[in-house]
Parts: C-alpha cells; sequence; structure tokens
C-alpha cells in the first residue's frame, strides 16, 4: 500500500508535467490543478512515511517495478524503494514545491513551461529518491537537466545561454561518468573487468575500483553542486526573482541520494580505504564554505555559503562511514531540502519590498519579524532545529576516530555565528535598503504566509521534537551500515 | 512522576507559557505576565524547599531527546542550585518590575525577558553538557533581542555592537560546552561529572570558564550593557551572568576538583587583573551608572580568583559573590531610582552600604573571609595580593558613599526608572527584604553546603 502511494505520487507528477507541457490549460486554472497534483503527490508521501511511521522505521516500502529491459535477470529486479529517510526526504522536496505554488503564484500563472518543469523536476528527484536501482537511477538522474535549464536559461541574470551551455556541459559529465561507473562495474559487465584495465602482457594500470570511485564522486559532487563544483550551483542564487531557486535548491538530493545508496555499496572497499581523505577534503571545506558565509556581502550569497556549509557537512557525514556521522548526514540533507527553500522563500519577501522597517517598528510586521528570526534561528544551526543535532551527530562521529579534520569542523562554527549577526538584524537583505525609511512597507501577504509558515513551523516542530524524525532515520541508517558490515 | 517532579516541572515551563500570553500591563508596571509568572514560580521554590533544603535531597526530571545517544535533557535541583534560584527568582521578580513602559516593542522586551529567565533556570539546572550547551546558544539569541529591542534610539550603534557581542560571546560559549562535553564525557553519557583529563578538554573548561565571566578589560560590551539599557533589562542580564558563572564555578567541582596549580594561578592572575580594572574604572567613572557597573565587575573578577586560591570540594567563596552581583546590581539600581526620599528610602540606602561595605555576617563578608584564609594558607605574595584587594575594596566602598551623600555635587545617573509615585516606598522595601534574604540566604548556604 505504502509503496503504491509512494508510486502515485511520483508518476502523477510526470502526468501533470506532460499535461502542462501539451498547454491543455493555461493561467490560474493551471496553477490550480498544479497545486492540486502537487497536493496529491505530497499526500502519497505522507502515506508512505506514516506507514513506515506505523509499521517499524527500520522498514522499507518497496514496489518492484519492471520497467526496463525485464527480459534481462540484472533489470528485471529494478525497483522503486522508499526507506524512511528517502521518503521523509521525498515528503519534504513535495512540501517545498507545495510552498512554491504560493510564493511563485504570479510566476506560474504567467509562465506554463516553469509549471511543467517543476513537475517534471519534482518528478525526477522522486524517482532518483526511490530508485533502488541504479539503471533507474541514471534515468531520473538523466531527467533533472531539462527543467533545471529550463529554469536557469528563462531567468538567470548574466548570460542566459552561457549559464545553460555550462550547465547541460556538467550535467552530461556527470551522467556520462554514472553511466560508465554503473555499466563498468555494476552487472551486468561486472564480471568483465579484468580484461578493461590491463595493457597487453603487463601489469595493472589503475586499480578498477578507484577509477570507478572517482567517476561515482564525479558525478555526484557536480549533481549536488558541492564544493568545488559549487561555482555552477552559485548561477542559480542570481536569478532575476529569486523564489525561481527554491525548486533547483533541491538539486543536492540527487547527488546525495546517489551517494547513500549506491557508493558504498557498489564499492565498500575504496571508501573504506579512501574515505578519511575525502573526509579531510570535505572538513576544509566546510570551514572555506563558513569563511565564505562570514564574508559574504549580498543575501543570496549569504543563502548559497550556507547551502554550501550543509553539503560538506553532510560528505563529512558520510565519509565518516559511522552510524553517527550517516544519521546526522540523513538528518542534515532533510534539513537542508527544507531550510535553504525556506530562506529564499523569505529572501523573495525581502526582496520584493522596497523598505526595511527600523528595529524598532517590528513589533507593527510580526509575521515579517517572526518569519526573518526563524531564519535566522535555522541559519545559526540552533537547537531549535533539526540542523543542530545533525550538525552535531556528524561532529560527534569524528571525535575520536579523526584527528585534524575536527578543528576544521569546530572553527568554522564561529564563523557561523559571526555570518549570523546580520540575519539576526532582519537584515536578511542588503544593508543599504535596510537603512532605508520604511514608509509604504507592508507586512507578509496571505500568500507568502501560507508559503513559509508551514515550512517553518514544521522545522521548528521537529527541532523541538527531534527524536520524532531522528529516531526512525537513525534506526533505518543503522539497520542499512549493518548489512553492510558497518557498526559503531 | 511525584508531585515535586511535577512541581519542577511546572516551575520550569511557566516562564515560557507566561511569554505566550497576550497580557497587557498593569499599575504602571509592577503587575504583567512575567511577574505574576515569577510570583508562582517563587512559591513553587518555597513548596519544594522541604525536599530540597530541609531533607538535603534533589528532584530531577529527564526527558530524552533522542534514542540511541545520551542526548536528554536531565535537570536537578539540588541544595546548592536552590539558594542562587530563590536569590534570581527575587531578582527577576525586580526586573519585571523595571522593565521600561511605554516605549516601542515594549511587549516584546516583556516577552523576552520571560524567555531569559526561564533560560537561566534552566541553564543552572541542567546536568546533561550538550544541551546545556543548546540552552546557551539559545540564551545568546534571546539576550541579543532582548538587548536590541530594548536599547534607547539614540544608542542604536552601542546597541548593536553589545548584542552582536552577547550573540557571538553566548554562541562560543554554547559550542565550548557542548565540545568540552563530547571530549570529556562522549565516552559515557554526556552528563557533567569527573573529567577523564585530557588536555584538550581542561583547556575547554579554562576558556568557558574565563568566557562566561565578564571580565574587565574584555568586556567593555559588559559596562556599555550596564550603562546604556534600561534598569529591567540590565537586572536581567547580570543575573544570568551570575548563573552563567556559578555553573561554569560549579563544574570545577564536579570534574576538577584536583585542577593543577599552574591552571589556578592562571584564573587567579586574570581575577585579579579584573579586580584591578574595576576598581580603576569605579574612580574614574563620570555618571552614576557607569559607578554602579563597576561593582558587578568587581564580584565577577573575585569568581576567578576565588577558584585560584581554591582547595578542594566546594568553592564558597565564587557561589557567595553569584548570590550577591544581581542582589547588588538590582539593589543598586532600586537605590539610584529612590534615592534622598522619605526615611523608608534612605533606611534602604543605608543598609545597602552596611551590606556593601562587608558587615560580618554578610555575603561580602564570607566572600572575603574565605578568599582571606585560603590566601593566608598559600604564602606571602598571595596574602599581600589578597590585602591589597581587600583595601581597594574599601576604599571603592568610601568614594561611593562620599560621591553620593557627601559630594555636593551627586553623580547624577543619566535615566532611572520611571516610577509611579507610590512605587517608589515599595522599591524601597521590597529593596530592604531582598538585602535581608541574600543574607538569610548566605548563612544557610554556609551552613548546609
Amino acid at each position: 500500500m505504502s509503496g503504491l502511494a509512494g508510486l502515485l505520487g511520483t508518476f502523477l507528477l510526470l502526468a501533470f508535467a506532460v499535461f502542462a507541457g501539451g498547454g491543455f490549460s493555461r493561467g490560474r486554472a493551471l496553477w490550480t490543478l498544479s497545486l492540486f497534483a502537487h497536493l496529491l503527490a505530497w499526500a502519497g508521501f505522507l502515506v508512505v512515511v506514516l506507514g513506515l511511521y506505523a509499521k517499524s522505521a527500520g522498514g522499507a516500502a518497496t514496489v518492484y517495478s519492471p520497467l526496463i529491459l525485464p527480459a534481462n535477470q540484472w533489470s528485471a529486479a529494478a525497483a522503486f524503494l522508499w526507506d524512511f529517510p528517502s521518503a521523509a526526504l521525498s515528503l519534504a522536496a513535495c512540501s517545498v514545491a507545495v510552498s512554491f505554488h504560493f510564493i511563485a503564484r504570479d510566476l506560474l500563472d504567467r509562465s506554463r513551461a516553469t509549471v511543467a518543469s517543476l513537475a517534471g523536476y519534482l518528478f525526477c528527484i522522486l524517482g532518483s529518491l526511490g530508485s533502488d536501482h541504479p539503471l533507474l537511477f541514471c534515468v531520473f538522474f538523466a531527467g533533472t537537466m531539462v527543467p533545471r535549464m529550463v529554469f536557469a536559461g528563462m531567468d538567470s541574470h548574466e548570460s542566459r545561454i552561457e549559464t545553460v551551455k555550462e550547465t547541460a556541459f556538467l550535467f552530461t559529465v556527470a551522467l556520462f561518468s554514472l553511466l560508465v561507473c554503473m555499466l563498468a562495474f555494476a552487472e551486468p559487465f561486472r564480471g568483465t573487468l579484468d580484461s578493461w584495465f590491463k595493457i597487453s602482457g603487463g601489469e595493472w594500470v589503475v586499480p578498477p575500483g578507484s577509477l570507478g570511485l572517482c567517476l561515482l564522486l564525479l558525478a555526484a559532487s557536480i549533481s549536488a553542486g558541492i564544493f568545488p563544483f559549487h561555482g555552477n550551483a552559485r548561477k542559480i542564487f542570481r536569478m532575476g526573482e529569486i523564489e525561481r531557486a527554491a525548486p533547483l535548491a533541491l538539486q543536492p538530493l540527487v547527488g546525495f541520494g546517489l551517494l547513500f545508496r549506491f557508493g558504498l555499496a557498489s564499492f565498500p572497499r575504496e571508501f573504506t580505504t579512501f574515505g578519511s581523505f575525502f573526509l579531510g577534503f570535505f572538513a576544509i571545506g566546510i570551514a572555506y564554505c563558513a569563511a565564505g558565509f562570514a564574508g559574504a556581502r549580498s543575501a543570496r550569497d549569504r543563502v548559497f555559503w550556507l547551502q554550501q556549509v550543509l553539503s560538506c557537512f553532510v560528505a563529512v557525514g558520510f565519509f565518516s562511514l559511522s552510524v553517527k556521522g550517516w544519521h546526522g548526514a540523513e538528518v542534515l540533507l532533510f534539513f537542508e531540502c527544507m531550510v535553504v527553500p525556506f530562506l529564499l522563500f523569505v529572501l523573495a519577501c525581502h526582496e520584493r519590498r522596497q523598505a526595511m522597517p527600523s528595529v524598532k517598528e517590528l513589533g507593527r510586521y510580526p509575521a515579517f519579524a517572526l518569519s526573518t528570526a526563524l531564519a535566522a534561528l535555522f541559519a545559526l544551526f540552533l537547537p531549535v532545529s533539526v540542523g543542530f543535532y545533525g550538525a552535531l551527530l556528524v561532529a560527534w562521529s569524528l571525535v575520536g576516530r579523526f584527528h585534524w579534520p575536527l578543528p576544521f569542523v569546530v572553527l568554522s562554527m564561529p564563523l557561523i555565528a559571526f555570518a549570523g549577526v546580520r540575519i539576526m538584524y532582519f537584515q536578511l537583505g542588503e544593508p543599504a535598503k535596510s537603512a532605508s525609511s520604511s514608509e509604504g512597507f507592508t507586512d507578509l501577504r496571505r500568500d507568502e504566509l501560507i508559503a513559509i509558515f508551514p515550512l517553518g513551523l514544521m522545522l521548528l516542530f521537529l527541532g523541538l521534537i527531534p527524536r520524532l524524525l531522528m529516531g526512525p532515520i537513525g534506526v533505518s541508517v543503522s539497520g542499512a551500515l549493518r548489512s553492510m558490515g558497518i557498526v559503531d | 512522576m511525584n508531585a515535586d517532579q511535577l512541581l519542577l516541572l511546572v516551575y520550569l515551563l511557566l516562564p515560557f507559557a507566561a511569554a505566550f500570553v497576550p497580557l497587557g500591563v498593569r499599575s504602571g508596571g509592577l503587575l504583567s505576565k512575567g511577574t505574576s509568572a515569577t510570583a508562582v514560580r517563587i512559591l513553587i521554590l518555597l513548596a519544594l524547599a522541604r525536599g530540597v533544603v530541609s531533607l538535603a535531597g534533589s528532584v530531577a526530571v529527564k526527558t530524552s531527546l533522542l534514542h540511541g545517544y545520551p542526548l536528554e535533557i536531565l535537570l536537578t535541583l539540588n541544595t546548592f542550585r536552590y539558594g542562587f534560584l530563590v536569590v534570581a527568582e527575587f531578582c527577576f521578580l525586580l526586573a519585571h518590575w523595571m522593565c521600561p513602559v511605554s516605549v516601542p516593542n515594549e511587549g516584546l522586551i516583556r516577552t523576552l525577558v520571560c524567555f531569559a529567565q526561564g533560560f537561566c533556570s534552566l541553564l543552572l539546572l541542567s546536568d546533561n553538557s550538550v544541551t546545556t550547551g543548546g540552552f546557551l546558544l539559545m540564551a545568546g539569541v534571546v539576550l541579543f533581542y532582548l538587548i536590541r529591542f530594548s536599547v534607547p534610539d539614540k544608542e542604536e550603534e552601542i546597541g548593536a555592537v553589545v548584542s552582536a557581542r552577547v550573540h557571538v560571546l553566548f554562541f562560543l560559549l554554547g559550542l565550548l560546552m557542548i565540545a568540552w562535553g563530547v571530549t570529556e564525557f562522549g565516552s559515557r553519557d554526556l552528563v557533567f561529572g569527573r573529567a577523564t583529563g585530557s588536555g584538550l578538554g581542561l583547556n575547554l573548561w579554562l576558556a568557558l570558564v574565563v568566557l562566561s565571566i565578564p571580565l574587565p578589560p574584555w568586556s567593555r560590551w559588559f559596562s556599555h550593557a550596564m550603562e546604556h539599557l534600561p534598569e529591567g533589562v540590565v537586572l536581567t542580564l547580570v543575573t544570568f551572568l551570575s548563573g552563567l558563572a556559578l555553573k561554569a564555578a560549579s563544574l570545577f567541582n564536579v570534574s576538577y576538583p584536583d585542577l593543577g596549580w599552574k591552571q589556578k594561578l592562571l584564573l587567579y592572575v586574570l581575577g585579579v587583573i579584573g579586580c584591578g580594572f574595576s576598581v580603576a574604572g569605579l574612580f574614574g567613572a563620570a555618571n552614576q551608572r557607569r559607578m554602579l557597573s563597576c561593582l558587578p565587575g568587581f564580584f565577577f573578577s573575585i569568581v576567578l580568583v576565588s577558584l585560584g586560591v581554591s582547595q578542594k570540594g566546594l568553592v564558597l567563596s565564587a557561589y557567595f559573590s553569584c548570590l550577591f552581583v544581581p542582589v547588588l546590581t538590582g539593589l543598586a539600581l532600586s537605590a539610584a531610582a529612590v534615592a534622598d526620599r522619605g526615611s523608608l528610602q534612605r533606611l534602604f540606602v543605608g543598609l545597602l552600604f552596611a551590606l556593601v561595605m562587608g558587615v560580618p555576617g554578610t555575603p561580602v563578608y564570607q566572600i572575603f573571609s574565605g578568599i582571606g584564609a585560603r590566601s593566608l594558607d598559600l604564602g606571602v605574595a598571595y596574602t599581600t595580593s589578597f590585602g591589597l584587594l581587600w583595601f581597594f575594596y574599601f576604599s571603592t566602598n568610601v568614594h561611593i558613599c562620599r560621591r553620593f551623600f557627601i559630594d555636593r555635587e551627586a553623580p547624577s545617573g543619566e535615566r532611572s526608572v520611571a516610577l509611579p509615585d507610590g512605587a517608589r516606598a515599595i522599591f524601597a522595601g521590597y529593596g530592604i527584604f531582598l538585602l535581608f534574604l541574600l543574607i538569610a540566604v548566605a548563612q544557610v548556604a554556609g551552613r548546609l553546603l
């Protein structure tokens, strides 16, 4: 039952994307249908999450889906499988998409391509989160490229064509890497590797597993838009209308989904051998991105660097190859896919207003003040958000095991505190703008309230009672790692 | 859950519940949601007295934040903490009364004072290191907004600087507490206990203690806050900082009873430097508020001095200092508000200076006698240093008395509490009550601990 609800939630969006792209409906009617479709998808994943929660947190909802090459034994096993973390991430992604309908109502009213791209993009993300087969994942992974290019191409500030070309190039590289990796290191070609990397009559030139690991990591880091491949990801934060960046901010789900689901399972020996190097690399990345966060001059940059910090934390947690680290990383991934769109929505509300009220006048605009205060609380990893617990578990997983990367992780936190000061001044936007008169300033409109507060309150609620989300994720992660022979 | 635990739970949650009650201010600020909640909290503390003080027991409430990890909220009320909380609650009551009225964001300020009050008790009672760090992180945000919203318009820039410093300081303290907890107790249950003795853990604790105390000359934000913020907010801030200093100092007993002499010397030297700068600041103060702001700095520094000369077991001088600082600040601010009006007010001011001078039986006497006795044990250098400290402290009190009561042109405050006509006598009466309460609590604590 749960599996079918997940399948329905995923493929309904594909059907709607085709419908919207076909031009059967336009304007407000299309917006209403789109909202309805996304709400249905959200409800589908709510059923999955509740089903898993009620059954047992360590369980999984599986639907075998013989969609690809059923004649072949390997591909006949293609299935959708939702464990608790992937179902929770899918639900979070759907929540963001539903909220997006309200914050970007005008945009969706006037642009049919945006409506179709949103549905198509979410379909691909949900599909990649649910895929339990590498080939199925590749299909969805490839699918994310088109709507992403549509989003980026329609509204980039500077040189749209260049942005689209760059995005297309990077994705092609990532997809190619992934396909080679999957075909070479998974069935049906796994047994033929002996002859692939041999010079005739000579020694091994490349240890095959290491090459596969590099290809996989290249694909994952490009698709997640993570340091050091963050240049292209930054462009989405420079769009004319910042709310359009919110769906694209879900992109790390795809990259990290690949790592968590197929990474360690495909290359256990290589990850164990080289994991600590990558962990150190991303620990330095955390410090670098935190410095970027502290030094950011614009609010958009601030949100971008915060996303990078979160992504690096997730990567460090992953490479710690421990239950604690993975638990923290999965929680942070959930937090990231909720909080970055939330911050973008709040920022969009700021940017729509020509002037900011002074601190003394904030009492007159309670919704605005509360939304910005929530943004500050979440951006600083304070204990009212699950981000705090995720970061804590990741850092804790390093104690006693990885001595030199730990200081980078710990020292980056004060930088985040410094960076957060400006947000706490209710100056998510530009300082010059904040100093201006507040004449004509209005509190949040109804659409903005509906877009912002459900997300914010859900994050707050989960942060105040973290075991609701983190308990089942912990059980699931622990089970998954145990099945791969890793126990803390 | 027994009745005591239920009472403790209500006590802890009350300020947070009160913060969300949309209740207006009555009687010129004397009756508000904050004062009502505080009055109930005091009653609850009195109800808990039998179990905690008479029977020398403890009451604990516990809830798990996350299954599978020792992340839990563990709050324990014992005799040691009880004494401070009683005094702190009465100070918070005064702080609620002194909150500014008829100013922009008045409701927000009162709500944030409630939050600060709630976090103060949570911080003091918390026994899990990570949760304690979490409370510090949250308290930083609360104090940031409290300062931000309460600073007057003309001092906007100072308010911005002070609030930013407080936020960063508390963020660092929270991180240090979490890092220390994970380093020292991560292999156990994260609950404060005997430290494993790692060098990193010890250094983290030292940093935690030093940063917990607004130590002159590195704490200009504290002097600015004392000078420029409204009285109610100042008292809230000082009470919170006293709780924090007590928490940090009390961890010494729990985790490092055998602290090395080098670490103790470091704390002692920093404390003496802080005392010296406080005294110098007091002599050079231009106005009443600035002068009064130096005294809490002095007693905060005394906490480090007492840790520096400590031997083993409980550091009573540090405990008395932390008890004394919020009351002293509250009384000084009250005295500034009610000075030279009627016989009750004069009696209050006279008693206040008797308290500050260190008449035997008062906490100041207990503080100095404790440090003095240990200084004599430690040799001539410590004894000389202690003698100088006491001499300068005595001189500052003479200086304050002279400036306030003898000089023709007494130093004037830049602002005082906007009290209604009948409230000055109430403030004076409450001040006298607070004086005797402090002495009583200090005497009981001196015998029980």
